[in-house]
């Protein structure tokens, strides 16, 4: 689109800050991988064999068991991450939404400070408008389309200028958007047109290796080969001045599930999940079937990401990163392939939608160290301010166990989804769920034909989340609903009327 | 022939090309608006009513650009194609052509909600275009009642006119004022 009127160069502040406070300091490298399912990952004991290097990178790693991520999609769950502070604080509640502005230097970026080389890239969007919307305490922002085959984003025109949000939210959000009919009939037309030409140019290129299509983001115009994108990040970790601080948000093994050849069948075997009943909030669900083939390509998918972080593993490894870097693995958000729901987008929040993977290497660690205690994802920002010596003030989250935090069994996590929730005003028409101790609640709030409805869970007994106890178990489910509620009331940003 | 009277010959005149300006502006300006108004209560969520009225005037801006994309677009076929086939009867075969064109570019729209997948399938769409959108304009041009329908609808759509393109020229303005404010602060 020809909208470079009064954008600003792109200001690459990247400066060697090793003169300025020597070479200490450890880098802090974070790779998330989008959609995520700690249900998933044989290293947490999925009985598909996904993820045979993450295990190697496990032992030499602190190994979170329980961790949650604050919702089931990106918008929310990034910013909790980024920011440590849960949705009811933040308030990034639907999708593409930004935290608010009072949070704006509440984020990772600018508490670790300007002593690290800060580089955030992200090829979600989603987060990345997260990433410009803390533009001024990083320093090198990387273009979400970097390290991709084709694309066509305007938004990516336009990073770091002074409209760059605005481009997005007009352009790739509302008249050019792929997810719903775009709002401009001809402009639209010819990007996706050109798009469409190219991709499918570029899978006759490399339909030998990709039999099912090319990566791409299916709601913005950007294809790429994982490999390409592997290769990317280790070519600019090499390029980031030490001491780093680098976020790394990779869209796979996020939906559609185009893995390599290699990968394509890998796990066509007779095994079948648990089958669960249809949820009410899950109309004209997906039938079990379906669901069984999506979730082996699910799978499929995860190994192949699994593959290529094990090249990036050897890599650090061979480069001399992993003895003097913290090196984080984690997630957003996870996936479901039950009651009737494929992918997130859903006001469910059972464990595999939830719980993700938390793995942190310390420089020349060489044992492993697991840790079943429940956390949350809003537990990485302190956990990292404490290891870069920063003062932690005003987030939520807590210091992760293992870096000096407690193991505390009683300490509830949260998670939450209110897509359909105002941003300003209080939570209502949202399902948050408790997680505390081997119990979870789901409380579903202000939704036509589920409202006010309890779930109970035990976790420990129940991992497949099948058994609500919340009728049996009404003593403990009066006095965990009351704790919920109670936090609802306490910390959402916006007060109930009757509270 | 002079250039002069080959241009006039080619070109249609003014009071011709209004009628078929109405359809693209009514097709291309309501599609967006039908949008942002089902998009709406989404934003109402999210974003503040200035957010909002910035968005629509920009939307209504890029409209106006793209309305005289196509109507430019149109005036050069008039010029490459036979003065039989579109400059003739310009009205009626420019609104059809407008019509037909737009729909299958709507249809393109809607069916590629992900243009990824929609790539095995170009060649179809093309394949549709080709044939149906000449064959309408053949159509138009052939039969005077169709032709009169098409050229009553376009004459009455210029009504839209009077209010797009003023609400265009205001929304350029805000536009223009919003980036100076911008770049300014």
């Amino acid at each position: 689109m020809p909208l470079f009127f009064f954008v600003k160069p792109d200001g690459m502040r990247l400066i060697d800050r090793a003169d300025q406070v020597g070479n200490e300091r450890a880098n802090i490298f974070v790779f998330l991988f989008d959609t995520f399912s700690a249900q998933h990952i044989s290293l947490y004991g999925y009985s598909r064999e996904t993820t045979p290097n993450l295990t190697r990178f496990a032992e030499r790693a602190n190994v979170y068991h329980r961790h949650y991520a604050s919702s089931n999609f990106t918008t929310t769950g990034t910013a909790s991450l980024l920011t440590g502070n849960l949705p009811w604080t933040h308030r990034a509640l639907g999708h593409a939404g930004l935290v608010s502005k009072e949070l704006l230097n509440m984020n990772l970026f600018h508490l670790i400070g300007d002593s690290y080389n800060r580089v955030g890239f992200s090829q979600n969007l989603w987060a990345d408008i997260l990433l410009e919307q803390f533009e001024k305490s990083i320093d090198q922002h990387l273009n979400p389309t970097d390290f991709s085959l084709i694309s066509s984003v305007t938004y990516a025109n336009h990073l770091n200028s002074h409209i760059s949000l605005e481009i997005f939210r007009e352009f790739d959000d509302f008249l050019l958007q792929n997810f719903d009919k775009p709002g401009s009939l001809i402009f639209s037309f010819l990007e996706d047109f050109d798009f469409a030409l190219k991709y499918k140019k570029t899978w006759d290129m490399f339909a030998d290796q990709y039999p099912r299509g090319i990566p791409n983001l299916p709601k913005y115009n950007i294809a790429f080969l994982l490999e390409q994108v592997f290769d990317g990040i280790m070519a600019q970790i090499t390029q980031i001045a030490k001491p780093a601080f680098a976020y790394f948000h990779l869209y796979s093994p996020h939906e559609p599930y185009h893995p390599h050849r290699d990968f394509v069948g890998i796990f066509d075997d007779d095994w079948k999940p648990t089958s669960k009943k249809p949820h009410p909030l899950v109309p004209n669900g997906f039938p079990d079937e379906a669901l069984i083939i999506l979730r082996r390509q699910y799978d499929e998918y995860i190994a192949n990401v699994d593959a290529e972080f094990g090249r990036l593993l050897d890599f650090l490894d061979s480069t001399g990163y992993l003895e003097n870097s913290y090196i984080v693995l984690t997630s957003d958000h996870g996936q479901a392939f039950e009651r009737g729901l494929h992918g997130h987008t859903t006001e469910l929040l059972y464990e595999p939608l939830i719980k993700v993977p938390l793995l942190i290497s310390s420089p020349s660690q060489k044992e492993r160290k697991d840790f079943h205690v429940p956390t949350s994802c809003i537990d990485l920002l302190p956990t990292l301010l404490k290891i870069s010596d920063q003062s932690i003030n005003g987030c939520e989250g807590l210091v992760l166990p293992g870096f000096g935090g407690q193991e505390n069994e009683d300490r509830p996590i949260f998670s939450m989804v209110a897509k359909t929730n105002p941003v300003y005003a209080p939570l209502t028409k949202a399902t948050v769920a408790m997680i505390k101790g081997d119990y979870k609640l789901i409380w579903y709030g202000d939704y036509p034909d589920y409202r006010n409805v309890y779930e109970l869970y035990n976790l420990e007994d129940d991992p497949e989340e099948m058994n609500d106890l919340y009728d049996s178990r009404s003593s403990l489910s009066q006095f965990l609903q009351k704790e919920l509620q109670g936090n609802l009331e306490k910390f959402d940003k916006y007060k109930r009327p009757n509270s | 022939m002079n250039f002069k009277s080959w241009w006039t010959s080619r070109i249609p005149q003014f009071q011709e090309i209004i009628p078929v300006y109405a359809v693209i502006v009514s097709l291309v300006y309501g599609w967006t608006l039908l949008h942002f108004f089902w998009k709406l209560p989404s934003w109402l969520y999210f974003l503040t009513v200035n957010e909002i009225l910035y968005l629509l005037a920009y939307a209504l801006f890029v409209n106006f650009l793209e309305s005289t994309v196509v109507v430019f677009f149109i005036l050069a076929l008039c010029l490459i194609l036979p003065v039989s086939f579109l400059r003739q009867k310009f009205t009626a075969r420019g609104s059809a052509l407008v019509l037909s064109l737009l729909f299958w570019i709507g249809y393109f729209d809607v069916m590629s909600s992900m243009p990824a997948y929609v790539s095995p399938y170009i060649a179809a769409w093309e394949l549709y275009v080709i044939i149906s959108v000449p064959a309408f304009i053949f159509i138009v041009g052939r039969f005077p009642v169709i032709e009169q329908i098409v050229t009553t609808i376009s004459d009455r759509l210029i009504i839209f006119l009077y209010i797009m393109i003023p609400a265009s020229l205001i929304a350029g303005g805000i536009v223009l004022i919003h980036l100076l404010l911008s770049a300014a602060g």
